[in-house]
């Protein structure tokens, strides 16, 4: 059950996942314990995640096709507004967040500081067992938001972030794949919400590693986060 | 006229007559049809008479009549590339939004699927 009285906040976390069979459980049973209200939504997976979700107290949504990351986090963020989300907590499937910095990543958005709270591994040095070469990627990233979205953050491409309810109304993610990161952020800008940076962990294991985004990665991103501004 | 000139205005003039057949058939000549008409004189005419694009070509400042052929294609394809890709993005937009409506009208709770089958 459970710890947490459904009462005032009205907390919701949202769980993209795709071919997480192996992970999603572990990852869903850690929220759970803190958080009643839980959804993941099974992008198209071609494995047993979705049937893995009927044994947890989730909310389980299903895209009949694969969309991508960003498709999944907006149908997510969708389904907690429409059931009352007051605030929406982004979490990846593959439990490389920590489910203890949520309570802290909230803290600006109950307190009304801010509309959008952004996870950092860069404030405090929390990247566990991160490899240099993603450093440096991920490095390049900060650099590139601040030129093409005139954002200044610490870590553009962090899955866990909270939104206030105005917030997850008003940002519309239409990056589907990885590039939604980057909208993200260019949309707090241009729509002028709060934000604030809050430190958390991300620890990086050989599954993380071995299933997460490729460094050389980081060029498509780029380009279709640029093409995608193109057409409105 | 040498060969690939026959060969051309036969083309040509088969694809003009289509349009000018499917034109009369609707009574009306939109937009579209008017500039497939055009394009197709304006390329019967260069065929049959290169040395007006040459002239077309110095009266504009590139010089060769070839040389205003590849900056017109090579325009035209990085103009119909992006026509393809906006397409292509909005097509794509509409499937999502499909996906999406069939995923949050079709959620389901363990505990309340549970709780209905008690039933």
């Amino acid at each position: 059950m459970p710890e947490e009285a459904t009462s005032s906040p009205n907390i919701w976390i949202v769980v993209p996942a795709y071919n997480e069979a192996a992970r999603i459980g572990r990852t869903v049973q850690g929220l759970v314990h803190h958080f009643p209200n839980v959804v993941v939504v099974d992008d198209g997976s071609r494995d047993a995640t979705y049937d893995t979700l009927k044994d947890l107290p989730v909310w389980a949504l299903r895209h009949p096709i694969n969309l991508g990351q960003g498709a999944a986090l907006q149908t997510g963020i969708d389904f907690a507004v429409r059931r009352g989300a007051d605030v929406v907590v982004t979490f990846d499937a593959d439990g490389q967040h920590d489910v203890h910095d949520i309570q802290r990543l909230v803290e600006p958005i109950l307190s009304q500081r801010a509309e959008v709270a952004l996870g950092s591994r860069f404030l405090g040095n929390q990247a566990v067992n991160m490899p240099t070469s993603r450093w440096f990627i991920l490095k390049l990233g900060v650099l590139f938001t601040r030129v093409c979205s005139r954002i200044n953050v610490t870590d553009t491409h962090n899955g866990l972030r909270a939104l206030s309810r105005a917030a997850a109304t008003k940002l519309r993610i239409r990056q589907n794949r990885m590039a939604h990161a980057s909208e993200i952020l260019d949309q707090i800008q241009y729509l002028g919400l709060k934000f604030e940076e809050v430190p958390v962990t991300v620890h990086y294991s050989d599954a993380v590693l071995e299933k997460g985004q490729q460094n050389s990665a980081a060029v498509k991103v780029a380009a279709q986060f640029l093409l995608g501004r193109m057409v409105r | 006229m040498n060969l690939f000139q026959w060969v051309a205005i036969i083309f040509i003039g088969c694809s003009l007559l289509v349009e000018v057949v499917r034109a009369i058939g609707h009574k009306r000549l939109s937009w579209a049809k008017s500039f497939r008409i055009t394009i197709w004189l304006v390329a019967a005419i260069s065929i049959l008479n290169p040395t007006i694009v040459t002239r077309v070509a110095q009266t504009i400042g590139i010089g060769r009549g070839a040389d205003i052929l590849i900056y017109v294609v090579t325009l035209t394809f990085i103009a119909t590339t992006f026509y393809f890709y906006s397409r292509y993005t909005r097509l794509q937009r509409q499937i999502t939004d499909l996906a999406r409506y069939l995923a949050i009208h079709e959620a389901k709770h363990p505990e309340t699927s549970l709780a209905d089958s008690d039933h």
